[in-house]
Parts: C-alpha cells; structure tokens; sequence
C-alpha cells in the first residue's frame, strides 16, 4: 500500500515539472524520427519489428533521464534522511520509485500508440509482434529505471548518476556483444544471454520467452535489491 | 565499530543470496523456457516435418550460415535470423552460426570452424592420406608390371617368329598377323604403362597440394585420378588377356597347326610363353581392380565435402558431431552423414555472377528456408542412407568421374545418398546393391534409357528393359525415365515401356509434345518444356513448384483404364492444354536434324494420330504405388533431364549467372527421397505467407505523415504539459 503512495507520487512529480514533459517531448521526438525512417517505408513490411530493436538506444538515453533524480533529487535536497527515518522499508522504498518511474514511461510510450494506428490505417500490420513488442520495451525499460535507480542512490548528483548510468548500459550491451564474438563455446553463450537488445529482438518480431521475461524481472530485482541495500548502509551511517 | 562490521557483512551475505537467487533463477528459466509466438501465422512455430526431422537427429548437428550479410536483403536476413532462431531453440542437438564473412570477425569465426574440422578429423586425414600414398606406390607397382607384360608380348611375338619359319607355307601369313597383332598389343600396353606411370605422378602431385578454403591434402582428387587410371588398366588387362587366350594360345594348338609341328620346341616354348603373359595379365588385373575397390571403400572425406560445397555453391553447411554415443570417430563418420549442405545463394535468394560475386538478390520465402534446412538436417536423422543405382545399357562406364552426372552425384552426397553403376550391357550386379539390402538401406534404381541407333544398341534396350521388367516384378524402387521411339511409329511395342501397362499407366513413347510459338522471326516448334506450377499437390511436385523443371523431348503418359489390382497410380507433373501443343508423331527428321533444325520443316499437328487423345492436359510424370508394401515406382516422360548438361546448365542474364533449371536437380532428389519412402526429407517450395505491406503512398503523403508523427505529437505532449500546469499550477 505504501509503496502505491510512493509510485502515485513520484508519477505525479514527473508531471508537476517541466522536466517531465520536455522528457516525454524529446522521446517522442527521438521516436517518431525512428519509425518514419524504420518503418513508414512504402513497399515494406507494415510491422514495428525495426522500430522495436532501435529503441533500445532510444531508453538507454531516455532512462537515466528518468531515472537520475528518483533518489539523487532526495539526498540532494535532505529529504532522503526524513523519507529514511519514517515507517518505511527501503524495498518499499525502491518499488515505489520504480513503479512510478516505470508508470512515467509507460505514459510516455502511450503516445506511440498512434504510429499503430497509422500502420493499422495503411496496411493492417499483425498486431501480435506489437504487443510482444511493447512488453519487451516495457521490460526493458523497467530494468534500465532499476539500474538508473541504484546510480541515482549512489550519488547526490543528478547529472552524474545520468552519466554513469547510460554508460554502464552501453558498456554493458557492447561489451556482451564483443565478448561473444571472441569467446569460444559455451562461454560465448553466457556472454551473449547478458545481451538485452537479443532478448528485446525476441519480444520485437513476436515471441515471448519465458527466460526472457523471467531474466528482466529477475535483473531488475537484483538492481532494486542493491538499491535497498544502498538506503540501508545509509541507515548505518 | 564491531556492530558497523557485522552490518557489512550482513550486506555482503544478502547481495551473495541475492545474486545466487538471481542467477539460479536466470538459469532455470532458460532450462525451461516456454515460447509463445504471438504473430497470426505462427511466423516462429517450425512445420511438423521439421520437428520430426529435428527429433530424429542422430548427432548433434552445426549450422553454419557464412554469407556478406550486407549483400543479403534485408527481410530475408531477417527470416533467415528467425528460421535459425527458432531451429536451434528447437532442438538441444542443433547449434546455429550466422557469420558475417564480410566482417573480419565474421571470416575469423568461419575459419576456426574449418579449423575445428580439421582438428576433429585430424586422424582419418592422416589415414586416408596415407592409404593414397601406398595406392600411388600401387598403382607404379602395375605401371611396372604393365610395361613388363609388355616385354613379355615381345617375348611371345619372337617365338612365333620361330614357329612361323617352322610351319611354313599357309600358316606362314597366318602367323606373321599374328605378330602384327602382338606388336599393335605390346605398343598398347606400354601406352599404357606410360599413362598409368602419369596417373600416379599426377595423383602424387595432388596429394603434395592442398584443397581450396580448407587447408588439406586434396586426396579425393587423388584418389579418383588413382581409380580411374586402374580401372583403365583392369579393362585393358581384361581385353589383352581375352586376346592372349582368343587369338593366341587357341590357334597355336588349333586344328591349322599340324600334329609335327605342335610338338616342336619352338612351338612349346611360344605355348608356355603366352601362357605366362596370360597369367601376368591376368595378375595386373586383379591387381588394379583391388586397387580400385579398396580405394572405393574409402569412403569421401568429411572435409573434402565440405571445402567442395565451398567451393562450388558458397553452401550453408550442416557438420555432424563427429561422433554420437557408442560410436567411435572414423567409423561414425563413414558410416552416416558427416557434412550436408543448402546452397547459400538459394537460401538467401542471392544471385552470384561468374566470379561468384553477389550481384542481385530476390526474396525468399520463410517455409522455403525452414524446408531448405529441415531437408539438410534430414541428412543425419536415423534412416537409412539410400543408394541410388544408375542402371544404363551403355556401353562405356560412369564409374569413378560420373562424367554426365557429376554435379548431381554431389548434391546426393551432400544429403547423404550413396550412388553405384549397374551397366546391364556388360557388367554384373554391383555388389554395394546386395550390401546395401543386407543392411536394410533403401536401393533406388535410375534408368538412363538409351537412344536405338544399331543392332548393337537394340539388343542393350532388350537387355535394359529386361531388367526394368524385373526390378518391377521384385517391386524395387524405380525411377523411370522415358525416351522418345520410333519403334510405335512402324506398330512395333517399345519394350522400354511395355512394362508400364500392368502399372495402370502408358506412355506413348511414339509422340513428342511439341509446342509452337509465334516469333518476329516465323514459326518455331520447341522440343521442350519448362514446367514452373506442376500442376498436383504430391510430395514431389511439391519440391519443384515454383521453380523452373526443364523436360526436354517430352513423352505424354496416360492413366491406363486397368492397371494391377493394388497399384494406384498418382500424377506428379501435369501440363495444361495450351494453343500450340501437341504430340506429334512424325518428330524423327525434326530430331535428326537438331544440330541444324532450320534444315528440317517444323512439324505440323497435321496428322489423326497427332490428334489422338486430345489437346490435353498432358501427364508428364507419375508415381506409381504398388499395393502397401513399397514398390514405388516415379515415370518421368523424358530422358536425361537430370544429366548435368540439363539440370546443372546455366545462364548469364545480364552478367548474372543464373541456374537456368534449377527443378531439375530438385526434382531427382525429392524422386529418390520419395522412392526410398523418406519423404520428411523432401524440401518442398514453402508455402507463401502474406505479408502485410505499407501501400504506395504520395511524397506529400508521406511527408505529412512523418512530420505530424515525429513533428506534431512532441509539440501536442509540451502544449499539454502548458495547459497542466496552467490549471492545476
């Protein structure tokens, strides 16, 4: 229940900033660049297939932008230690933030919803690879709030856990993807199951895996994990 | 302090049980992981041939797809990422590669999967290399032994020399031709000898060099100059031993040969002379045919038919394990499909120029590719590897170079089908036919119907239909071909389809179909027909729809009323009736002059047998099924349509260079999977699923809508954003 209180909040302080809505502004922008060039072409296939695997740069931008003043913005102001010192346990803590952060994206992928309207318009696309799709972005999106989320609680400084966060996605994604390709058997799997672009490829042209969907639920909490366990070491101090 | 310390490693143990729980999680997951696919046409759901063919495997299996991704179109790479997904997903067994080779990491990994092929195979190379080495020190051994046998004639001409100035008068020309004829044989066999000696520099010299693409002794190369060059001796030695004994020893103890004169020393010592070349011959020549059968038992190196579909099709390559539970390595590897292959140009619509240089691309369907695969993967599943017996009345062998049907002799081997020669006119039963029913592999006979040009010919055809009849008798798997006769033309049977009639089919071997078309240039009758849509759903014609199937001089056949009880007869290739297409009776002075037919006068459907059956449609292929215990049998009304001339031949259509038949090739595989009663393994054309496109939109179309999506929807969400905070502050 309490954690709802703090998703419902931290929803609407997105919306009583401008922040918030020159955010969803410039991911809409970003978006709606990328599907006119990857899948508003006449004579292709009228699917989101294209759309789907590019926003995964999209959110490595976008959600440690979202992410970066969940709980920087609350050591830096002194609320943390009130919001620390209240009847509150830090999981419950951390799931609020992240419900209400995963809410904010979530409302600003709603917009989207209008480039399958003109797709169903144009050609009637299969709808099935669309929902796969938004779910995998959701997912997707979820697990980079939750690392953005554990950068935020690590420092005061907003800009800073934006930057450590999009660069430990990038490294991440990257160097999965190299290490695979110099690994040898089976080593190379290993690397390449820590790849979330193949995984959110899974989701974008229509398949929904369970380990896929148990591997971004079980990332994201072993990042929220970390994250409660961060506010509890700030207890001891 | 000591509370400080007890909290940090509190946290140490939960961010350990954390990642444990995690991780276990991850991996269980994986284990049993559960895919929906969500996408109307169950674009990711495998056909339940491919499932079976995946179930069936024997070995775990790689797939390996090394192509210039950027060469490929973009939704094919996407089908083909898909297919291959959902393969390996499918089955434990499967392992799949999609390289790059355009990327340096992707050439890298290629290599080191060659690599890794050779490694595995690294004994039986040094096996087989040395087996050649000792076949070329062999095949020397007879080089010598030819030339000696040579000296020996020699030998035996002098002391006919002798007996000739014994005998006297008469028997004086007689025996001095008979010199003649032992020089004339002597030279042979040192030509022979010479040849032989070459044969094994050459062989030598290809063991000393190294096949393309993978770094290895080219001993199958080797090994077929090495066969060939003992079969030459084997036949050779066979016809000089039949000489010796014909046209030597029998006349010198003849009824010509007076009772004084055959017991002379001279006369003795001539006898005991020929006898001893017959002998020494008779050693070379089972000496060179062991040569020749142990080489043939070899077997081909897994790496060699790999670097061959390299080579000539830039294959997508399936390499087996190279062994499964129980076996051990060289014997896994002869004895089931090591390496199976796709063309890589037909599985991802690529078009190669003559320097095999992607040059175009077309679009290939998903079921296409999935079949394409599944078919490769068939290959090493656990049925039997069939043998496919070409079964001929010419006089000349096939045997080792397959001369006529080389190419096809690899695109069996490539899906694991073993091939062997039964040359009715003059060779006995192969032994493989027998070894092969021992072992429960299905046997195919081929027929390769000859053309009647002698008295010669004639008494072959007799000899081949003969055969024919009986393999129908024993209900042996056959796939028949037909030749156009003019046997019907002068109210004579053609014994080469005589047998059909109890099958509930005929073939009027008597008519061609001819078509006629309309040019800027006048009239022009073709003798061939290109089949793209065959017209039935059997699993055959299944194979070849959508491509194009060249049948040249083709025969009609037709469903005979009364067929043997049991037999059900099933169309495979039908043609519809079409202005311009008939059968025509009178296509022999047409045919005759084929090199030059602007010296004959098209034919005309001028004549009542011309019009007899009516304008169609026309029957071009059939499948016979006799009763429920195998005896399949396949008719095609052609000959050769699947010789490498044909079925192989390609074209250049602008700089392109295009299979101009692909069909052909497909549809002698898919007839002896079909025969052999493996039909999982036919490739079928793949269903075509339709995709839905974006239409064809106007510039100022797709320009209002770009904008009003990238442009309008930010500018509307900051507009809302305004108005929020301006009513609620």
């Amino acid at each position: 229940m309490r954690t709802l209180v703090i998703a419902r909040r931290e929803l609407g302080s997105y919306f009583r900033t401008a922040l918030g809505w020159v955010l969803a502004a410039l991911f809409l922008l970003l978006s709606g660049l990328v599907f006119a060039a990857s899948s508003l072409s006449p004579g292709e296939p009228a699917s989101m297939r294209e759309f789907f695997t590019v926003w995964w740069s999209l959110l490595v931008i976008v959600a440690p932008a979202i992410s970066m003043r969940l709980l920087a913005e609350e050591q830096r102001t002194g609320t943390l230690e009130p919001l620390l010192t209240s009847p509150v346990a830090e999981v419950e803590v951390v799931a609020g933030k992240l419900l209400g952060a995963a809410g904010f994206l979530a409302c600003c992928l709603a917009p989207t919803l209008s480039y399958v309207a003109v797709l169903a318009w144009l050609a009637g696309p299969d709808l099935g690879p669309i929902v796969a799709g938004y779910v995998g972005v959701m997912l997707l999106g979820t697990l980079y709030l939750s690392v953005g989320l554990l950068f935020s609680a690590l420092t005061a400084s907003q800009t800073l856990a934006f930057l450590a966060t999009m660069f430990f996605l990038l490294l991440s994604e990257v160097g999965a993807q190299r290490a695979a390709a110099h690994l040898p058997a089976p080593l190379d799997a290993a690397a390449l199951a820590l790849s979330v672009n193949l995984r959110l490829g899974d989701f974008a042209r229509g398949v929904v895996d369970s380990q896929h969907v148990v591997f971004f639920l079980a990332a994201t909490a072993w990042f929220g994990g970390l994250t409660a366990l961060v506010l509890r070491t700030r207890r001891w101090a | 302090m000591m509370r400080r310390a007890g909290s940090w490693a509190q946290a140490g143990v939960v961010v350990f049980a954390l990642t444990a729980v995690v991780v276990l999680a991850i991996m269980l997951a994986a284990r049993f992981s559960v895919r929906a696919d969500l996408t109307a046409t169950g674009e990711h759901r495998l056909s339940d041939r491919t499932m079976r063919a995946l179930q069936d495997l024997q070995s775990g299996v790689t797939v390996v797809v090394a192509a210039e991704i950027g060469q490929v179109p973009r939704e094919n790479a996407q089908r083909l990422r898909d297919v291959l997904d959902a393969l390996g997903h499918a089955s434990p067994k499967v392992r799949v590669r999609l390289l790059d080779t355009a990327s340096g990491g992707g050439q890298g990994q290629f290599d080191a999967v060659l690599n890794q092929l050779r490694e595995e195979d690294a004994g039986v190379i040094a096996e087989h290399v040395a087996a050649t080495q000792a076949a070329v020190a062999e095949l020397r051994g007879i080089a010598g032994k030819v030339n000696e046998l040579a000296g020996g004639l020699g030998g035996f001409r002098d002391r006919l020399g002798a007996v000739a100035q014994a005998m006297g008068g008469a028997s004086v020309t007689e025996v001095e031709r008979l010199k003649q004829v032992w020089d004339g044989q002597a030279a042979q066999l040192r030509v022979l000898a010479d040849s032989t000696e070459k044969a094994s520099r050459e062989a030598e010299g290809l063991l000393g060099q190294r096949m393309a693409a993978i770094d290895v002794p080219r001993v199958d190369d080797a090994v077929r100059a090495i066969r060939t060059a003992a079969d030459e001796v084997t036949l050779a030695a066979a016809a000089t031993a039949e000489a010796i004994t014909s046209r030597g020893l029998r006349l010198l103890s003849g009824p010509g040969i007076s009772q004084a004169i055959a017991a002379s020393p001279e006369m003795a010592a001539a006898r005991t002379s020929g006898g001893e070349a017959e002998a020494a011959t008779a050693a070379i020549r089972d000496r060179a045919a062991r040569l020749n059968a142990a080489l043939a038992k070899m077997g081909t190196l897994r790496v060699a038919r790999v670097a061959s579909a390299i080579s000539r099709n830039r294959a997508a390559l399936m390499i087996a394990s190279p062994t499964s539970e129980g076996e051990k390595p060289g014997e896994a590897v002869a004895e089931r499909a090591s390496v199976s292959a796709v063309d890589v140009d037909q599985l991802l619509g690529l078009v190669a120029d003559r320097s095999g240089q992607t040059v175009g691309a077309t679009a290939v369907d998903r079921g296409r590719m999935e079949d394409l695969l599944a078919a490769g993967l068939a290959a090493f599943g656990s049925g039997q590897r069939a043998l496919v017996v070409f079964t001929h009345a010419e006089t000349g062998k096939l045997e080792p170079a397959y001369a006529p049907v080389r190419r096809l002799v690899e695109r069996l081997a490539l899906r694991g089908i073993d091939v062997a020669e039964w040359r009715v006119a003059g060779g006995e039963k192969p032994a493989a036919i027998a070894e092969a029913e021992r072992s429960g592999r299905p046997v195919v006979y081929v027929t390769l119907s000859p053309e009647v040009r002698g008295s010669e010919s004639a008494v072959a055809m007799g000899k081949l239909a003969e055969v024919i009849r009986d393999l129908i008798k024993e209900r042996k798997p056959l796939l028949l071909s037909v030749n156009p006769s003019s046997l019907p033309t002068t109210g004579s049977e053609d014994p080469l389809t005589a047998f059909l009639k109890p099958l509930g089919l005929e073939a009027d071997s008597g008519r061609v179909l001819l078509r006629e078309v309309r040019t800027a240039g006048g009239r022009v009758v073709e003798t061939e027909l290109a089949v793209v849509d065959p017209g039935t759903d059997h699993p055959v014609a299944g194979a070849i729809a959508g491509i194009k199937t060249r049948l040249v001089w083709p025969i009609p056949l037709t469903v005979a009323a009364v067929g043997e009880q049991g037999t059900k007869v099933t169309p495979v290739i039908t043609v519809p009736a079409g202005p311009g297409l008939w059968a025509e009776s009178e296509w022999q002075a047409y045919r005759a002059a084929r090199g030059n037919p602007s010296q004959a006068a098209p034919p005309r459907a001028d004549s009542p047998r011309d019009q007899a059956g009516g304008p169609g449609p026309w029957l071009l292929a059939a499948a016979v099924e006799q009763g429920e215990a195998s005896g399949r049998v396949l008719v095609v009304g052609s000959n050769g349509w699947y010789l490498d001339p044909i079925a192989e031949q390609t074209v250049d259509v602008n700089g392109r260079l295009v299979q101009d038949n692909p069909g052909n090739a497909e549809l002698f595989l898919a007839g002896v999977q079909w025969l052999s009663g493996q039909e999982a393994r036919i490739a079928s054309g793949g269903e075509s699923r339709s995709v839905a496109r974006i239409p064809a939109l106007s510039d100022g179309q797709l320009s209002a809508l770009r904008w009003g999506l990238g442009g309008l929807l930010p500018v509307l969400v900051l507009l809302a954003g305004a108005a929020w905070r301006m009513f609620r502050g």
